[in-house]
């Protein structure tokens, strides 16, 4: 919300300044040269989270220039703030054929640092935790002073080439890197469980390229356009490692061959949390234009395909969206919008030893196949009439059904479905009374097995198990959950309301509320219930010919009914 | 052993306000002159967990009734203000002198993992502008 705040005040610059500091404050060309400095006190990451906070003076830079020659143009904009902050965009144009857009962009990010500090904790025999007992969780921080950050770089590259054809045509050619680098915070769980908890300073270097190529002609009434992507990410850091411990028993530290027998790794250092090098490939058709005279069509197909290239594993991506307007009326249109992607991820067979291999009622299989949560259909279609009543009132009624079919993730205990459906209706009302304008909506949307973790809370009392077979000593391989969670509703209703007046020249006045009641009643631990409210008024005023008041209030409030679920157990 | 487990259905309570007020003015000629405020309070918490349903005494050491400050945990309450200055001084048709002062205060009322984050910035801008 502080950023809400800071990009409105951002934003009210450009409604009350240019009218009052005409020349000098948006001057076509200009050279600005000085010093800038900054002073922090206590904690910076909060309130300079992307601002510079070092005690020192520095210069700075800015200029503007832009010039005509003949039939060639360019703008060039620069704001140099220091080598971490800087912010440059220019453009050239050439008669009516050629652009070319370069723009580069570069700030410092700071990262918060976890002390960690939270994670210390010791079983006690009694209630008043006065008796300590064995198990505990422990934390080390070996840079514990180290601040982090991310240095993000943006360069983009664009040609926009109109082709001298008889079919009026152009061509796109485009180039984007993003760079990450700096240091970040990076934690590795040890042990049988989360009981030790290690935290380092990692390296980011990390560079992302986009290259497009993308083709435009107008045929007839209709634009078509091919766009073609190729992505490539690239992560240059070296691995992080961290010494994972020896599983042992908790209390004594024996038992070595039995911790040892139920994890898959201990005594030595591992490497953690790498992102893996990637590349992907995107074509991109859309085709948009006019039929007769009252009616539109706009339809897009896209296909992606993402190459991880350390597991080998590929994801596919396949979109297609339709949609149809007509106008039976001057004052009545119709749209029917029709949409559909599908996304496949590639398998993985993950090959772990048995469970207690080699240990008395051990050797029980863990391997399995990971089948990917993204894996889904989903499609929509929406209907929405625009009816004009009069100059004053026009109603917008839209209807839209969304199905989610996922291939491997339940998103219902009861009947294992791995589909979501809803239905969503909403009105809006617009009017126009002279200097006055409002608008309203509502809307309610009815959810069949919306996102839940499903089997994600309340372990299954230990009386519902019974022995392996012919196995005296295992019970079970990992506790069953049967709970329900989630913070989504099957039921949810909105109503919006907004109205700006114009008092005169030199006054205006904006003010707006919402409304959200939502339910989830389809889950078997609890009903979920939740609530919202927004409200917010702002002011316009010019004092006189020489001063601009803005002032404004936003509020919002949330409420959401969760449930805490603890495992009960000893031993 | 494992009993199976204890809940406690609860409810999440999130309030932010903000207000902002900005004055654009241009008392003489050669001066213009813009002021900003903002200030923002959010508060966000859970009703404690005294209502635990299930197999709470099976284990005498678990001590369920303090778990009821367990809510307490992620609390968070800040306060932050800011004040901005901005001077536009036209010394002739072709140059001028600008200033900018910033400052902002972030107040951490609830310490969370990364600590207190309690701080303030003050930030500080002279330059000259030659138009051309």
């Amino acid at each position: 919300m502080k950023k809400l705040a800071i990009f409105l005040l951002a934003c009210l610059p450009l409604i009350a300044w240019p009218a009052l500091a005409e020349d000098h404050v948006d001057a076509e060309n200009y050279v600005e040269i000085g010093a800038k400095g900054s002073d922090v006190g206590k904690d910076q990451n909060q309130v300079t989270e992307f601002s510079e906070s070092q005690t020192k003076v520095r210069g700075m830079l800015k200029l503007r220039t832009m010039d005509t020659k003949g039939d060639l143009n360019y703008r060039l904009d620069l704001s140099l703030f220091s080598n971490e902050d800087m912010e440059m965009k220019l453009v050239f144009h050439k008669a009516d054929w050629f652009t070319s857009t370069t723009s580069y962009n570069k700030f410092r990010h700071k990262l918060g640092h976890d002390s960690l500090s939270n994670l210390s904790w010791r079983e006690a025999s009694d209630q008043a935790g006065t008796i300590p007992e064995h198990k505990e969780v422990t934390s080390v921080d070996y840079s514990p002073n180290e601040d982090f950050y991310t240095i993000y770089e943006d360069f983009r590259q664009v040609f926009d080439i109109r082709l001298n054809t008889s079919m009026p045509s152009d061509i796109q050619v485009g180039f984007r890197s993003q760079a990450r680098n700096g240091y970040h915070q990076m934690m590795q769980l040890s042990h049988c469980d989360t009981c030790h908890v290690q935290s380092k300073s990692a390296k980011l270097d990390e560079n992302t390229y986009d290259v497009w190529a993308k083709v435009h002609a107008k045929m007839n009434k209709f634009d078509v356009s091919y766009k073609y992507t190729y992505s490539k990410f690239n992560n240059s850091a070296d691995q992080t490692g961290f010494y994972i411990d020896l599983p042992r028993h908790p209390a004594n530290g024996g038992a070595v061959d039995e911790f040892a027998s139920r994890t898959l790794y201990g005594g030595e250092v591992l490497p953690s949390g790498f992102n893996n090098d990637n590349k992907k490939s995107t074509h991109e058709v859309h085709i948009e234009g006019t039929v007769g005279g009252n009616d539109r069509i706009v339809a897009g197909a896209s296909y992606s395909d993402l190459a991880n290239a350390f597991t080998d594993l590929d994801m596919t991506t396949t979109t297609g969206s339709f949609r149809w307007s007509h106008k039976f009326r001057p004052n009545f249109v119709l749209d029917a919008f029709l949409s559909y992607y599908t996304m496949d991820n590639d398998d993985i067979f993950i090959d772990i030893p048995a469970w207690r291999e080699g240990r008395p009622g051990g050797g029980q299989p863990l391997s399995f196949t990971r089948y990917s949560a993204y894996n889904r259909d989903v499609s929509y279609v929406q209907l929405r009439a625009r009816y004009k009543v009069d100059d004053q009132n026009r109603f917008t009624f839209s209807y839209r059904y969304k199905q989610t079919d996922r291939d491997s993730l339940v998103v219902n205990l009861e009947d294992g479905s791995t589909d979501t459906t809803s239905s969503l209706f909403k009105i809006r009302w617009d009017g126009r009374y002279g200097d006055l304008r409002a608008n309203l909506m509502a809307s309610f949307e009815s959810i069949d097995h919306p996102f839940e973790n499903a089997m994600g809370i309340n372990e299954d009392p230990t009386a519902a198990y019974s022995p392996f077979p012919g196995n005296s000593l295992v019970y079970y391989l990992q506790r069953q959950v049967i709970g329900e969670a989630t913070n989504m509703p099957s039921k949810d209703m909105n109503l919006r309301g907004n109205l700006s007046y114009r008092f005169s020249d030199k006054a205006s006045f904006n003010i707006y509320a919402s409304l959200r009641n939502g339910e989830n009643n389809e889950l078997n631990t609890y009903t979920m219930n939740l609530t919202g409210r927004t409200a917010g008024t702002s002011m316009f005023y010019v004092l006189n010919d020489k001063t601009v008041l803005t002032i404004g209030y936003d509020y919002s409030f949330n409420k959401q009914e969760a449930v805490f679920s603890v495992p009960v157990m000893d031993g | 052993m494992h009993y199976g487990s204890a809940t406690d259905l609860t409810t999440n309570y999130s309030t932010v306000n903000s207000y902002f007020f900005t004055i654009d003015s241009r008392p003489f000629q050669s001066i213009a002159v813009s002021i900003k405020t903002a200030i923002n309070n959010s508060r966000m918490g859970f009703d404690p967990l005294t209502n635990w349903v299930g197999p709470i005494d099976q284990i005498g050491k678990l001590d369920f009734a303090g778990y009821a400050e367990v809510n307490t945990y992620s609390n968070l309450a800040s306060d932050s203000y800011e004040f901005d200055l901005n001077l536009n001084f036209i010394i002739n048709d072709n140059l001028s002198l600008l200033a900018e002062a910033n400052y902002q205060n972030f107040d951490d009322n609830q310490p969370y993992v990364y600590g207190d984050t309690t701080g303030r910035w003050f930030y500080g801008k002279l330059s000259l502008r030659y138009i051309f």
